[in-house]
């Protein structure tokens, strides 16, 4: 197991031990951290996934993002087309795994590979941008940028998995996207970065509904 | 998010009506909640709560609700926001 991995995971790691859980449950680093790409207001992302039978019900430590599943369900998003069960069994660092339950997948994902759903991916982001427009009618500019960057990432990974590339971190997307759609290159970018006005927000909305148009 | 951002709100309100610095990210807000709490300077701690509302408004950005969604009462948390933004409110007042 990677140390590293485990050091960001022992608030995690701790909590199922003092919640009698760990011997069942898997852990898997996810997200940016996974990637070594992290920036100031990245998050630690933590996956935790659980037997069928056990009641997810663990506290969530403040400065980590933790997501539980259950098996079955995990797997049944995997054969569905979600991109987050693909993404965590080709980049995800484990860092629990009683039984090998995690090898396993990953050396079954290997073998026979599962490809995202592009679709569903321009559907979460229209519903950000709208929430994002409203945000910036109430004049809370830094949560209408935060919405935003969540819709371009959503855009950006459609289309990404459209033209068969699979999608890494969020950091990573830009220069992903850098020679496919260089406009939302750098509108992904300046929203990690968090430096656009509201007229550059209103910009970004019409680019984005552009850009899920032409998908 | 709507009640995430508004309790944020109201805790960057309070930090300026106090004359205190704050940050934008998520985490030291919650941080300057639990230190308006402990100078009595509201009656409540919501930073666990931001905490909460931030992991929860996270998981349905990326369309991913747990089942922490589901245990989420709605009805409270929208009375308890409701008399927390009320009781910013009066201190704006008491202001004027």
């Amino acid at each position: 197991m990677n140390k590293e991995a485990k050091r960001k995971a022992a608030p995690v790691l701790d909590a199922l031990a003092s919640s009698r859980m760990l011997e069942s449950a898997t852990v898997v680093l996810i997200g940016s951290s996974a990637r070594e790409s992290t920036h100031e207001r990245s998050d630690i992302d933590i996956l935790v996934i659980h037997e069928d039978d056990c009641r997810i019900r663990l506290a969530r430590p403040g400065d980590i993002h933790l997501q539980q599943d259950r098996r079955s369900r995990f797997l049944k998003r995997l054969e569905d087309g979600d991109d987050y069960p693909g993404w965590a069994l080709r980049f995800g660092i484990p860092v629990h795994d009683p039984g090998g339950w995690w090898a396993e997948r990953v050396a079954a994902e290997l073998e026979t590979p599962h490809w995202p759903d592009w679709r569903p991916k321009a559907d979460y982001a229209k519903k950000r941008i709208k929430f994002s427009g409203e945000l910036l009618d109430t004049g809370d500019i830094d949560a209408a940028s935060e919405e935003m960057m969540f819709a371009a990432s959503h855009v950006a990974r459609a289309v990404l998995l459209k033209k068969g590339q699979f999608p890494l971190s969020r950091m990573e997307l830009p220069s992903q996207l850098e020679k496919i759609a260089p406009d939302l290159a750098r509108l992904l970018g300046r929203l990690i970065v968090g430096d656009l006005d509201p007229d550059g927000l209103r910009t970004g909305e019409t680019l984005l509904k552009r850009q899920i148009a032409q998908l | 998010m709507w009640a995430f951002y508004a309790y944020e709100n109201c805790v960057v309100t309070l930090a300026e009506i106090h004359d205190l610095t704050w940050e934008t990210n998520h985490p030291n807000k919650a941080r300057l909640a639990r230190r308006l709490y402990t100078d009595r300077r509201i009656s409540r701690d919501v930073g666990d709560v931001l905490e909460e509302l931030n992991q929860l408004r996270k998981d349905v950005a990326y369309d991913e609700p747990g089942p922490e969604l589901e245990d989420k009462d709605l009805e409270t948390l929208a009375s308890e926001l409701e008399y927390f933004i009320n009781e910013i409110q009066s201190r704006l007042d008491a202001l004027k």
